[in-house]
């Protein structure tokens, strides 16, 4: 079980979280909702602790993690993988070199698999990052993440910049996630019909504070008026 | 936690690649294509523009001492090797290291800063790849190699272009020049020359490194990493230098 127990972080004098808590057991998929900026990507970056937080807790299979303890961080890391919203590969390797930076051999069997799932073919892997499109990129560090099989996979805006082809393709890439490898997902987005269908629990997150969690069901029929923009695709001028 | 200064931090930096060369020595795990990567960068990239510089300032200094003996002493004969003392104990290590660390220096903390705005460095972390193993090792080991090499090729070509110009506009003998020279200099000469070069070339890639590492998100602040870099380096350079020098050859 990943566990978030009451995240605060603030910049400078802005606080970005403020007393987030989640719970996400294996085999489930959390959906983040919220608007750009709202601090997302800072929660999931918090899980990994490459951010550390300014208070709160946060365990990952009944062990709390400690940001400064680099040690215990890189056991942290391998049970929770992070797919960052920009891909962020190494540009001095090739895509390949990429996938298998820093990967143990026998790990790379199963590197065929992933690759149909998230719909690259082996040709482009030649190829250097800046060679290839975003969306390549994009599903190269997809992989790179799965190669590893972690425990818990924190997907940050998966879907943003890709075509709804593509789309489609990582949606069924993570409930294939999770019926074979059994994870728990955290998808960070901003794509609600993907939420919808995907979701066991969605959260949306605004001025840093979770304002709604529940199921999808719920989510469509909340009262709550940000929530309902999101379900009707509205902008809501006066926020 | 505590935040380094601007010469703190290279020398932690120093510090961990140290520990982390040693240990990896003993893993037996070096990243041997990745460390003869950077030396090709450094080292044979950087062998035309320190050989033009090298033999232009050899050649100056040349014509500049002879000049003024000739104004003083009415002759120049012990010139070239007086020339070329300076050129092995200062012009060609100083000089050499300047120009790396302009070239390398800049080019290290811009791509380390570009690699931590993009989040590569990030990524690293989460593959549990150290960035000091990856980046700063080889890096170090690239600059150290490619800067000793440099200097030695530099009072090479210096040596070169002393015997060529007083052959050929002063009229000496190469035989001359060589008895001259050994007169002036010795291996004392060349060690201090060397002992500054390894100094330099530990200094570059950890002073441009800890720029990069530390530099601020957006474009801006890869360009002021960069700078910074060549500017501290090259004022570390000439501070050193002068360490050196007080400590190798005053009375
Ligand atoms: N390292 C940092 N230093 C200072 N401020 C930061 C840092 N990282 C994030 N922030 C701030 O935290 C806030 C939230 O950023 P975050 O990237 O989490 O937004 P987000 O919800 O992921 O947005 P988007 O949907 O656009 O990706 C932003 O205002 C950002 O300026
Ligand atoms: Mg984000």
């Amino acid at each position: 079980m990943l566990e978030l127990k009451a995240i605060s972080k603030t910049f400078g004098n802005r606080a970005v979280l403020r007393s987030v808590s989640l719970t996400l057991n294996r085999g489930q998929i959390c959906f983040v909702l919220g608007r750009s900026g709202v601090g997302k990507s800072v929660l999931l970056k918090t899980i990994v602790g490459l951010i550390p937080q300014d208070s709160g807790e946060v365990w990952i299979q009944s062990e709390k993690t400690d940001p400064q303890n680099e040690e215990q961080m890189v056991s942290v890391r391998q049970k929770c993988g992070l797919v960052f919203q920009m891909p962020a590969l190494l540009d001095s390797l090739t895509l390949q070199e990429n996938l298998e930076f820093g990967l143990k051999p026998e790990k790379l069997a199963r590197l065929g698999k992933y690759l149909d799932w998230v719909q690259l073919s082996r040709e482009r892997l030649s190829r250097y990052p800046a060679e290839v499109s975003f969306g390549t990129q994009k599903k190269a560090s997809v992989v790179r993440t799965l190669l590893r099989e972690p425990q818990f996979i924190l997907f940050d805006e998966p879907t943003t910049g890709l075509d709804p082809v593509s789309r489609q393709v990582t949606n069924q890439m993570i409930r294939n996630v999770v019926k074979e490898s059994h994870s728990g997902c955290i998808v960070v987005s901003h794509d609600v019909q993907s939420a919808i269908e995907l979701a066991s629990t969605i959260i949306l997150l605004d001025q840093g504070q979770v304002i709604f969690q529940g199921t999808p069901e719920s989510f469509c029929s909340s009262e709550q008026p940000l929530a309902r923009a999101f379900c009707n695709g509205m902008v809501l001028l006066d926020h | 936690m505590r935040e380094w200064n601007q010469l703190e931090y290279p020398a932690l930096l120093f510090c961990s690649s140290f520990v982390g060369f040693v240990s990896s020595l003993t893993r037996r795990e070096i990243r041997g294509r990745e460390i003869i990567k950077q030396i090709y960068e450094c080292a044979v990239m950087s062998i035309p523009v320190i050989s033009f510089s090298l033999g232009i300032v050899s050649l100056m200094s040349v014509l500049e001492f002879s000049w003024h003996m000739r104004v003083v002493l009415r002759q120049d004969a012990l010139v070239p090797a007086f020339s070329l003392v300076l050129t092995i104990r200062e012009v060609a290590p100083v000089v050499t290291a300047m120009l790396l660390a302009s070239r390398v220096g800049a080019s290290i903390a811009a791509e380390i800063g570009v690699m931590k705005i993009t989040e590569q460095l990030d990524q690293l972390k989460l593959l549990a790849v150290s960035e000091v193993d990856y980046l700063l090792v080889p890096r170090w080991l690239g600059c150290l190699v490619a800067n000793v090499a440099l200097t030695l090729i530099s009072i090479g070509i210096a040596g070169v272009v002393t015997i060529f110009i007083g052959a050929r506009w002063m009229g000496y003998q190469p035989g001359e020049f060589y008895n001259s020279l050994l007169l002036f200099t010795t291996g004392y000469d060349l060690a201090g020359a060397l002992v500054k070069s390894l100094c330099f070339g530990t200094l570059i890639p950890f002073v441009s490194a800890g720029y990069g590492l530390r530099c601020a998100l957006g474009s801006q602040g890869v360009g002021e990493a960069a700078t910074q870099a060549v500017a501290r380096s090259s004022l570390l350079i000439i501070i050193i230098d002068l360490f050196i020098n007080s400590l190798w050859w005053m009375p």
